[in-house]
């Protein structure tokens, strides 16, 4: 009975010593020193990118020993699954590389912050100032979650119209440089009708998650975890995706093959902007319009604005710091070397924005010289190219200087949708078909995201 | 002297021989809870941070726990009374030696070796909204059902449940009815009992240990249903079909290991209070017996 009690005694004790142990809110707030180690693992997709940065490291670094692991060759889709093992086992357990890159590998990204998955970074950041006052801020914030800065966003894209003043003109439609998301859906209108010769952009690849992203509707609150779609505002944004939904399934896009993203649409006149898929910014986007400049017509630019008269970026490369890495300055200071994208980084070439503000305008710039030579598509169409006019490249500039927010995920997991699309995909598909009201949809959504969001 | 030495040899002689299994129970049972139960009171990845009981507070707030905890619980009121009939029935049909019942006993046990990911198949073929079911409800003018993404989707996944481990424990009970000594039932025959009252006063008397085992092994059968109701739904399922194996798996998608190991304890303990209860009701209906 005694030794009961005893063994009992010792049980607890050991219990509360161990909790006790625990170092309340490690590393939050401050900034760790320097070590002199850094661990890191190249993903086979990042290669490029990783490999420029690592070498400037070791320049600036000397001191630090780089531990690397680099993931072999393989196919694309494997290696993927391999990294997304990596990030979760042994990101899971405290264990792995010091500094995370991501694209779409997390499940849900806020989920995995407001795990406790990333360090906080906000203090670095702070220290760095000067050096942040060069990005974009409102893309920075995008990595921000209860006040702190767990992301950083490398890279963006954003939802670019991209058309030819001709072609525009043909179709009497005047291209809105400012405005909100409610003046641009309304402006294509016509255009979005199931018997219009002439759509919008090819709606084959937009999902209701892009239209609410485009949007800029904060839906889902992950701090608070509330969800806000019983309003007006989306349903507004769901009537004006109905509407590109209903066209694209009555009346099916007819392409020849595949050309050079939405410019076989374009040129033929089917479509007022080239497929907002086909590139995401720099160097698609300088391809297209060299290719439109080419075709002797003008290229002009513009983006789907959000409710606000603002424009909502999407991150795309994502670096993070693994919550208990002991050399957190290290990956810090690589982060900031893989986000520097000046005119050394240009061989390189990004399909995506860079958060730098100043390369994202050089770069188009210095892609726009580098593509010369005419481009043949699969149909065999070769296609003249040549510089796009300076007009074009500062009024992507202003575009780009309208960014108000930016939003984490990509609303895909590799290639299957993630789980808030496919939730808005399947409890939408009713009302988009004509089959159940609003209402019922909108019902069975709030209950699914809702259960979502508490798990 | 000599008897306690002998004791003592014999007691090392057993560890000796039980060492494995008690090796292998603290390296994969003891030790994991142990981690779990520290997690439980941590935050942020590899456990750094020091939460008290807020992770608990947050398990039990959650919606989408306390539905996967109602559907669980439901689906094993459901399904195991349910399996416990109906495979008594067929057990008790088997045992009559009627024809073909070494046959049916055969193809009882199919399910269990069949794949699951080949039984979902059929299941989908069978109630897709496309399906079999609604292709002939739909010639007899009945209108179909999304059988697998409605309230049905309980039934479709109790049934699936039923048919997948039915054999297993019919195997069990037929086991059971072999041990009971057919002279019980010849001594009351010639006292005149009918077959209702030879039931009711031998073999469900006598089959009470062998019920409580097959208890326990269909309850601990439903919490393994996850992978068919995985299958069938995805990770995230119709509300009816989602149980706490879903809130597990995508906590542990999501990295978070701290909620994951607070819905596991909790589990636990309520599994746990479930069958010391049983327990207890077994040991008592056994002294009372005697």
């Amino acid at each position: 009975m005694k030794s009961k009690k005893c063994i009992s005694l010792i049980l607890l004790i050991g219990i509360l010593l161990s909790l006790t142990a625990c170092d309340t809110e490690a590393g939050d707030g401050t900034v760790e020193p320097p070590t002199s180690q850094l661990s890191l693992y190249i993903p086979y997709s990042y290669t490029p990118k990783y490999e420029e940065a690592l070498e400037l490291f070791e320049q600036r670094y000397p001191d630090v020993e780089v531990t690397i692991t680099r993931q072999k060759d393989q196919n694309y889709e494997t290696a993927r699954e391999e990294y997304v093992q990596i990030l979760k086992n042994e990101v899971m357990a405290g264990k792995g590389p010091d500094l995370i890159l991501f694209t779409d590998e997390f499940e849900d990204v806020y989920k995995t912050m407001d795990a406790g998955a990333f360090c906080d970074l906000t203090p670095y950041m702070e220290q760095d100032a000067d050096f942040w006052k060069e990005y974009s801020r409102p893309v920075l914030d995008g990595g921000v979650f209860k006040e702190k800065q767990y992301i950083i966003p490398l890279t963006y894209t954003l939802p670019l119209l991209l058309s030819s003043q001709e072609n525009l003109d043909s179709q009497g439609y005047t291209l809105l440089e400012s405005g909100t998301f409610s003046d641009f859906t309304k402006s294509i209108e016509p255009f979005t009708q199931t018997d219009s010769s002439c759509r919008a952009f090819d709606g084959r690849n937009i999902t209701l998650w892009d239209y609410l992203n485009y949007s800029g509707l904060d839906y889902m609150d992950y701090e608070n975890k509330t969800i806000h779609v019983d309003t007006d505002a989306f349903r507004q944004v769901v009537d004006a995706y109905k509407r590109v939904y209903q066209q694209e399934k009555q009346n099916p896009l007819q392409m020849s093959g595949i050309s050079y993203g939405g410019l076989y649409t374009l040129k033929n006149n089917q479509t007022l902007f080239s497929d907002l898929y086909a590139y995401h910014g720099s160097f698609g986007l300088m391809l297209e319009a060299n290719i439109i400049t080419g075709m002797e017509k003008t290229p002009v630019i513009s983006a789907i604005p959000t409710m606000d008269g603002g424009l909502q970026a999407k991150a795309y490369s994502c670096a993070a710091v693994r919550a208990n890495s002991p050399n957190k300055q290290n990956a810090y200071n690589f982060i900031k070397l893989l986000s520097l994208r000046d005119s050394s980084s240009q061989n390189v070439p990004t399909f995506d924005i860079p958060v730098q503000t100043s390369a994202a305008k050089d770069l188009v710039r210095i892609y726009s010289s580098k593509i010369r030579n005419p481009i043949e598509d699969s149909d065999g169409i070769t296609y003249p190219v040549r510089l796009s006019p300076g007009e074009f490249i500062k009024q992507y500039g202003t575009v780009l200087d309208r960014i108000t927010s930016c939003s984490l995920g990509t609303g895909w997991i590799g290639s299957k949708l993630s789980v808030t699309a496919q939730y808005l995909n399947d409890c939408m598909a009713p009302y988009l078909n004509g089959e159940k009201d609003y209402e019922t949809c909108i019902r069975d959504l709030e209950t699914k995201l809702t259960m979502y969001l508490s798990e | 002297m000599k008897r306690m030495k002998l004791r003592k040899r014999e007691a090392l002689t057993g560890l000796a021989f039980a060492s494995p299994a008690i090796i292998g129970l603290i390296v994969f049972f003891v030790y994991p809870f142990l981690i779990s139960l520290w997690y439980t009171f941590t935050s942020g990845v590899g456990g750094i941070h020091f939460a008290g009981f807020s992770n608990y507070e947050n398990v039990i707030n959650s919606a989408a726990f306390r539905l996967a905890a109602g559907n669980t619980f439901k689906f094993i009121l459901c399904s195991v009374p349910l399996i416990m009939v109906i495979s008594f029935a067929l057990a008790m049909a088997l045992q009559r030696k009627c024809a073909g019942a070494l046959f049916f006993r055969t193809v009882f046990l199919f399910p269990l070796v069949i794949p699951v990911a080949s039984v979902i198949l059929v299941f989908q073929i069978v109630f897709d909204n496309l399906g079999i079911l609604n292709s002939m409800l739909n010639a007899i003018g009945v209108s179909g059902q999304d059988w697998l993404h409605s309230e049905h989707a309980f039934g479709v996944l109790v049934l699936l449940y039923i048919w997948k481990n039915c054999g297993y424990n019919i195997v069990l009970l037929l086991a059971g009815l072999n041990a009971i000594p057919k002279e019980l039932y010849e001594a009351a025959k010639v006292d005149g009992a009918g077959r209702k009252a030879m039931l009711l006063r031998i073999t469900l008397p006598l089959m009470v240990p062998t019920f409580f085992f097959v208890f326990v092994i269909s309850i601990i059968n439903s919490f393994k249903s996850f992978r068919e109701a995985f299958l069938l739904g995805g990770s995230h399922p119709h509300e009816s079909i989602y149980m706490l194996q879903h809130f597990f798996n995508n906590n542990f998608q999501n990295l978070n290991y701290q909620r994951l190991s607070v819905a596991a304890l909790l589990v636990f303990v309520i599994i746990f209070t479930f069958v010391f209860f049983l327990y207890l009701a077994k040991r008592r209906l056994e002294v009372d017996k005697k």
